[in-house]
């Protein structure tokens, strides 16, 4: 084996590698992140704009706006709005019912504490589908909640094709990551501040409102922002708990793909279901830091 | 309702106690491979972003360099970035540009790609506050790089691979916004079998295969507080 020629060959690289540790050990992320995640996006940009073939993988290379044109027809107009004020109710709801929590997880010296640190990291692992066939059960025309209807001598409701049991589902899977996130914020809070301000002589209400409001936003923004987002680009809870009638942005994105194979016309309800959360993403950020500005 | 005796779609509460649907649920090849595919991408989906994370998260902890904050930007925009539009691009990727038709390659790539800003953030935490001159030390008592790589560093960081590689693992675990397009007909994981099987059919298979999940996520969290402590796992985050 020719060892004795590689040998420079080998070192120089090696040696390279040493004196540069910064690229060494970002190539890989770098190499994936562009290769497999920037590039298909552009991909998938690119192939909105082509034209569909019926039958094949392979859309006609041929510059086209009717895939946009039909994303924004009144019907799917109509899919977009829908989708984007259940992510917002559901935004809302998660932030307001995660922050008391996280706010105990961080600030509790209590045994129990420990018990819903356990709950929290169970539920944040439960499997999405696990929870949706928890969901079937309370809400299906059957379950519990028209069990306890007729008990107390009600009609039963079809609960299964409105918004609530989609709505609720995904509050439900929201709240641990937004709690998650959410205790961050609240942990870097110095509680001297809160003192302060009460010995300064404000009340509960206005310390609240002045001092650890403001101060947990990063984490009530990082946590709107990732709620928003989950629920705008869920399908499956939709596809299982809407009993066939309520469909959200992805679910469209999924059925083109998978049961009809129009590629273009689901890469524009993709781009589109993209750039709404990126503008959530932005816009909630920008919006919420102003109202902190001027506080 | 997996222990329930009734063979038709029946609600809450049960009438009896049976094992019938574990028999159904572990005798059906559609959530035995479903099963199958599942742990071996949730291994290789864990392995591989680990490999690829861990050196991130030492050059973004340790050094500044230019475009570092890009580069933290890129990392972490997949988790605002709809799983759903990752697994899209991927699968138009695959099928029409790279006619690759087979679902496993994108599989691992998109639950990687979703899996690596957890890794990333939960090892470079770890990573935070690490006080080198611990690994000057090792050196100046004779320690070569390797040594002191695997006898001082990585036990410090040990925390945040481990509970990094929960993440991982969990993520791909429970996938469905890649696993859902990008499938074959040998290839599905768990959750897509699952979803798949409750689409057509509601009865109490479903509540089996849950339990199972369940079980499952009750190890996950044990082997959690075992091994890094909940406190830690959280404080990570």
């Amino acid at each position: 084996v020719d060892t004795g020629s590689k040998r420079p060959a080998k070192s120089v690289v090696l040696g390279f590698l040493r004196r540069h540790p910064i690229i060494l050990s970002l190539t890989p992320v770098v190499v994936l992140m562009i290769g497999m995640y920037i590039i298909p996006l552009i991909i998938l940009l690119g192939v909105s704009f082509e034209k569909f073939v019926p039958g094949s993988f392979v859309p006609e290379p041929v510059f086209t706006l009717e895939n946009y044109n039909r994303a924004f027809s009144p019907v799917y107009m109509k899919v977009l709005t829908d989708t984007l004020w259940v992510s917002a109710v559901t935004a809302v709801l998660t932030v307001i019912l995660a922050y008391p929590l996280a706010f105990y997880v961080v600030r509790s010296q209590s045994v129990t504490r420990k018990i819903v640190m356990a709950f929290l990291i169970t539920s944040f692992f439960v499997q999405l589908i696990v929870r949706i066939y928890a969901f079937l059960h309370v809400f299906g025309d059957g379950g519990v909640l028209n069990q306890l209807l007729l008990f107390l001598g009600f009609h039963k409701v079809q609960w299964l094709g409105g918004w609530w049991p989609i709505i609720i589902s995904m509050v439900h899977q929201g709240i641990p990551l937004a709690i998650l996130v959410q205790m961050g914020s609240i942990k870097a809070i110095n509680p001297e501040l809160e003192n302060a301000a009460r010995i300064l002589g404000a009340n509960d209400t206005t310390t609240f409102r002045r001092i650890t409001l403001p101060l947990s936003l990063p984490g009530i923004i990082a946590s709107a922002v990732l709620s928003f987002t989950g629920a705008a680009s869920a399908f499956v809870t939709p596809l299982l708990l809407g009993g066939g009638r309520v469909w959200m942005v992805a679910n469209y994105v999924y059925v083109r793909f998978t049961d009809v194979l129009n590629y273009p016309f689901g890469s524009a309800m993709s781009v589109l279901l993209l750039v709404l959360s990126l503008v959530a993403a932005y816009g909630t950020t920008a919006l919420l830091s102003r109202y902190v500005k001027i506080k | 309702m997996a222990f329930d005796p009734r063979r038709y779609v029946s609600w809450f509460p049960p009438t009896g106690f049976t094992l019938y649907w574990f028999d159904v649920f572990v005798h059906d090849s559609f959530f035995v491979i479903g099963l199958r595919s599942s742990m071996i991408i949730s291994a290789v989906v864990t392995a591989g972003s680990l490999a690829i994370a861990i050196p991130c998260s030492f050059a973004l902890a340790r050094y500044d360099f230019r475009g570092k904050e890009s580069l933290n930007t890129l990392i972490l925009s997949p988790i605002i970035v709809p799983g759903i539009v990752t697994g899209t691009s991927l699968l138009i990727l695959f099928y029409s540009y790279l006619h690759v038709y087979a679902a496993m390659p994108g599989l691992i790539v998109g639950q990687t790609i979703l899996a690596i800003p957890y890794v990333v953030r939960t090892v470079t935490a770890s990573m935070i506050g690490f006080d080198r001159s611990v690994e000057e030390a090792a050196r100046n008592l004779g320690a070569d790089e390797l040594q002191t790589l695997t006898e001082v560093t990585i036990p410090i960081i040990k925390p945040g691979i481990v509970a990094g590689a929960i993440f991982a693992f969990s993520t791909s675990w429970a996938d469905l916004s890649v696993a859902a397009f990008l499938t074959d007909t040998s290839t599905f994981t768990f959750p897509v079998a699952m979803m798949d099987y409750m689409r057509y059919n509601f009865d109490n298979t479903i509540a089996a295969a849950s339990l199972f999940l369940v079980i499952v996520t009750a190890l996950i969290v044990i082997v959690t507080e075992k091994t890094v402590g909940l406190d830690k796992f959280i404080g990570l985050w």
